[in-house]
């Protein structure tokens, strides 16, 4: 059996902009994989995947906690950095949506523990007209548990999809 | 995507290395790491591959790594014939913030040299940070698993778990 195990799968439609996947974390895994599969099949814009925690009191964490750092790859230009510092969200944690597909995959470790931060390692690709990538690291400055994580566009909708999320089961 | 736990480690009182062996097949392994702390203020995660479980410690590992920031540009980080390969950014012991997933190629070949992807995110000297990459051991001998260890003193807390991927 596989020590990677399946805790959720949520499917979406056109017109979701925002997302809660919640009750996914607990103490049964330190590592967690997401991936997200969508496409914006409307044609809409092009919109940052963003990604918020949910507290154990359900509420979506948006306070100026979030440091994130991207690279986006381009396959007509030079690369981009992106970086921001104490923001509300993890900005484009999951890549971007995009009219003909996006897949990517987050890593997110000790969501959890009460004594650490909360950590990401994120991949997206997607494609309009062309294909992008983005890639990049995020931290969640808070020492705190939490229980779930948000997916937000910061434009335009996810389209139609499915959001997978893992735990990656270690045997003592 | 399967994988198969091969062997792991959780630190609990300082220790000065983990190292994680079980290497016995052509698989593709991956190694993660959660939670690692060091026990000087701010330091590095660095990895070594074993050799019959030995640390390898000759001048032949080269890296290629981008240096994620949060607050300031990205660095090209790169280098060659050292004793050791970078595994980690600064991690901020007073965050547990050393996290990382790790791709181990060619490491039961004894013919080929032995690769491992990087990808790592740790929080230090008041950001975020990553790294993003690979790292190469320049000698075809077969390797059995890998060693983490910090610049100085110890690693204080973190699990450290190696799979092969199936």
């Amino acid at each position: 059996m596989s020590n990677l195990r399946l805790i959720n799968e949520t499917e979406f439609n056109e017109t979701v902009t925002n997302i809660n996947i919640d009750n996914v974390f607990s103490t049964d895994f330190d590592i967690y994989q997401i991936t997200l599969h969508c496409r914006e099949s409307g044609g809409g814009l092009q919109g940052g995947v963003g990604m918020r925690f949910i507290n154990t009191s359900g509420s979506v964490n948006s306070s100026s906690s979030y440091d994130s750092a991207n690279l986006r790859l381009l396959v007509d230009s030079t690369s981009e950095d992106r970086a921001t510092n104490g923001t509300s969200l993890l900005h484009t944690a999951l890549g971007f949506t995009d009219a003909l597909g996006t897949v990517s995959t987050c890593y997110i470790f000790n969501p959890y523990s009460s004594s650490s931060y909360t950590f990401t390692l994120g991949q997206g690709n997607f494609y309009t007209t062309k294909m992008q990538t983005e890639k990049g690291i995020g931290v969640f400055k808070s020492a705190e548990t939490v229980r779930g994580f948000n997916l937000i566009t910061d434009t335009g909708s996810f389209g139609s999809g499915t959001i997978k999320t893992y735990g990656l089961r270690v045997d003592s | 995507m399967g994988l198969v736990q091969v062997a792991t480690n959780t630190v609990t009182s300082a220790v000065a290395s983990v190292t994680l062996t079980g290497i016995d097949s052509d698989d593709v392994y991956m190694v993660t790491i959660v939670g690692a702390s060091p026990s000087s203020g701010v330091d590095e995660i660095r990895t070594r591959f074993t050799a019959s479980s030995t640390p390898q410690t000759t001048a032949n590992y080269d890296y290629a790594n981008k240096f994620f920031r949060a607050s300031a540009a990205f660095i090209n980080d790169s280098n060659t014939n050292l004793t050791y390969t970078r595994g980690t950014g600064n991690i901020d012991n007073a965050f547990e913030g050393g996290n990382g997933i790790f791709y181990l190629y060619n490491f039961n070949n004894a013919s080929e040299y032995s690769f491992m992807t990087i990808e790592s995110v740790t929080f230090g000297f008041s950001e975020g940070r990553g790294y993003a990459g690979g790292t190469v051991y320049t000698v075809a001998e077969a390797h059995n698993g890998v060693q983490f260890l910090p610049s100085t003193g110890n690693i204080d807390s973190g699990t450290f778990t190696l799979y092969r991927v199936v």
